[in-house]
């Protein structure tokens, strides 16, 4: 069975988002965003790979903590770095963008007591124009 | 329990306490809290919990829940802060 095309969409505009930060960026809290950004991708390779259609809501929590505490922790010790890379388009962008769609995901999934999310029930383009 | 009610008893415990909470308002998402002391919130705990969307600190300590969560668990919030 196929869950073509939205799953597959979906999981496509995750790993956008889930972009490895900027070589030239190093500081250790940008290697945490490195290190949860290939997680991640590895995890949507693998779901592209078997036609998952759907991601358990304890792994997307996961995710959003990861992202959340790496951009804290970025703000915090790297000023300067967070605020050259926080701007529109760059990696950091789509890391916000991503982390904000997966806590609205997170947070749909708790309250409903579901425990998995559907790639294809996942309303990404709202979160590439403007959300973040 | 009614969820909003559990996860209310919750984020009071994560904020420290009833007797931390001075006062407890809400907008379209988010909790707005003044806090007695701010030492006494749980940061990492509140931020991981799902149903918390992020955590701000403005005129108020802001805990974003989103809109359909906001009112419900507000008044569950409310309800335990009132109970003796």
């Amino acid at each position: 069975m196929t869950h073509e095309p939205a799953a597959a969409t979906t999981r496509r505009l995750l790993t956008a988002l889930a972009a490895p930060p900027d070589d030239t960026a190093t500081t250790e809290a940008v290697n945490g965003l490195r290190a949860t950004a290939a997680e991640i991708r590895a995890f949507l390779a693998d779901a592209d790979e078997h036609d998952t259609a759907a991601v358990p809501s304890e792994v997307l929590h996961e995710w959003r903590n990861a992202l959340a505490r790496s951009h804290r922790a970025l703000e915090q010790t790297a000023p300067d770095e967070w605020s050259r890379w926080r701007l529109p388009g760059t990696w950091l962008d789509s890391h916000l963008r991503l982390r904000s769609l997966i806590a609205h995901e997170v947070g749909k999934a708790y309250w409903d007591g579901r425990p998995e999310v559907h790639y294809a029930e996942i309303d990404i383009e709202r979160y590439l124009w403007g959300a973040r | 329990m009614d969820k909003y009610v559990r996860t209310a008893a919750v984020l009071r415990d994560l904020l420290g306490g009833t007797d931390n909470i001075v006062s407890l308002a809400h907008c379209v998402t988010r909790l707005r809290l003044t806090l007695t002391d701010r030492a006494r919130v749980d940061d990492t705990a509140l931020r991981d919990h799902p149903a918390v969307l992020g955590v701000l600190e403005r005129d108020t300590f802001q805990i974003v829940v989103g809109p359909a969560a906001v009112t419900p668990l507000a008044a569950a919030l409310a309800q335990l802060l009132a109970a003796p």
